[in-house]
């Protein structure tokens, strides 16, 4: 049973399952119970013998509904988490509506697509979360970093005022690009949350996504509220 | 009397080789100048208390109104010296010896 205080980072960029270790060794000297990865372990949820969970995400990369909605229907009881690129306002429309995608991403040009007030009010009401990679915030300074801040930040703001919840997390490529979950939330107030939402941002809202999602899982879930239940048996 | 509220901030500095102290307080300084000016790195009164090159964990000190600058700017650090870090802020408080718990 995953429990609600349990620390998450929703997306580590790694390549092989040579490169888990090392990755695993950092996420727990930073205080992280588990991450989420693409490709490289073999089921939905791997729980270690040391209790560390690895999760599954799948980042959907086709450019049109009817190609996201095929890959969608092959992946989702395969995986803990699906994200959606942030692109143009139809399918980034698209996207927030969609109950079977939780995050939507924010990805590079990251001055070219931001998060618009109409995607926000649909993401919000499907509760669909912005997910905030800080990657691009490290390895860019000057003029670079300043316009990327200047998008993230818009971003945040039309989440927050629409409602949508708002998700930090590393994508890291090597284990040092990984920062703890304190850490980060210095980064969600870099970005204009206040403490506080930067905190749920870190914490309890990964957290949510994932127990949420692993109920999903489970085949005898229907919809939210509905799930088959087994009844006893007659004599 | 105090004309600010001070505070310290243990850290632990994850990196695979050793960072000298003062590369460190350089560092610190150069990215709050970067991402928050002049009057920031001025006000901050930022120094590193102190800080224990093996094992990466220290004590910096700053005004209780520029912590949350202070300590963004040191997540941002990506590199001291060609060498990766990763900052890490373990406890906050008024005094070192608040910190230290």
């Amino acid at each position: 049973m995953i429990l609600i205080s349990e620390l998450y980072d929703l997306n580590i960029n790694v390549k092989s399952e040579d490169e888990l270790d090392s990755f695993i060794e950092m996420a727990k000297r930073l205080g992280f119970h588990g991450f989420a990865v693409q490709g490289v372990i073999s089921n939905p949820i791997q729980r270690r013998d040391d209790g560390f969970v690895l999760l599954q995400r799948y980042d959907l990369h086709r450019k049109n509904k009817m190609a996201m909605r095929n890959q969608i229907k092959k992946i989702r009881y395969n995986v803990v988490l699906v994200s959606s690129p942030l692109l143009d306002i139809s399918l980034a429309n698209w996207a927030a509506e969609e109950n079977r995608i939780d995050l939507l991403t924010l990805v590079e040009p990251y001055t070219e697509y931001k998060l618009r007030k109409t995607t926000a009010k649909l993401a919000a009401s499907a509760d669909t979360a912005l997910e905030i990679p800080i990657r691009p915030l490290l390895v860019t300074n000057g003029m670079a970093r300043a316009r990327i801040l200047k998008a993230f930040r818009e971003s945040v703001a039309t989440a927050s005022s629409a409602g949508m919840p708002i998700v930090l997390s590393s994508h890291a490529d090597i284990p040092l690009a990984m920062r703890s979950p304190r850490a980060m939330q210095y980064i969600g107030y870099l970005l204009g949350m206040d403490m506080l939402d930067a905190k749920r941002s870190v914490r309890d809202i990964p957290s949510s996504i994932i127990s949420k999602n692993k109920e999903k899982l489970d085949r005898k879930y229907i919809v939210e509220g509905i799930e088959i239940l087994e009844g006893e048996k007659e004599t | 009397m105090r004309d600010y509220r001070r505070r310290y901030v243990r850290f632990q500095l994850h990196s695979n080789d050793l960072v000298d102290e003062k590369d460190l307080s350089y560092a610190f300084r150069k990215s709050l100048l970067s991402i928050y000016g002049e009057v920031i790195v001025a006000d901050s009164r930022f120094y590193i208390n102190e800080f224990d090159t093996n094992s990466g964990i220290g004590i910096l000190h700053c005004t209780s109104d520029t912590v949350e600058q202070v300590l963004a700017a040191a997540v941002l650090i990506e590199s001291i010296n060609g060498e990766m870090i990763s900052f890490q802020p373990l406890r906050t408080s008024g005094t070192i010896k608040g910190a230290k718990k």
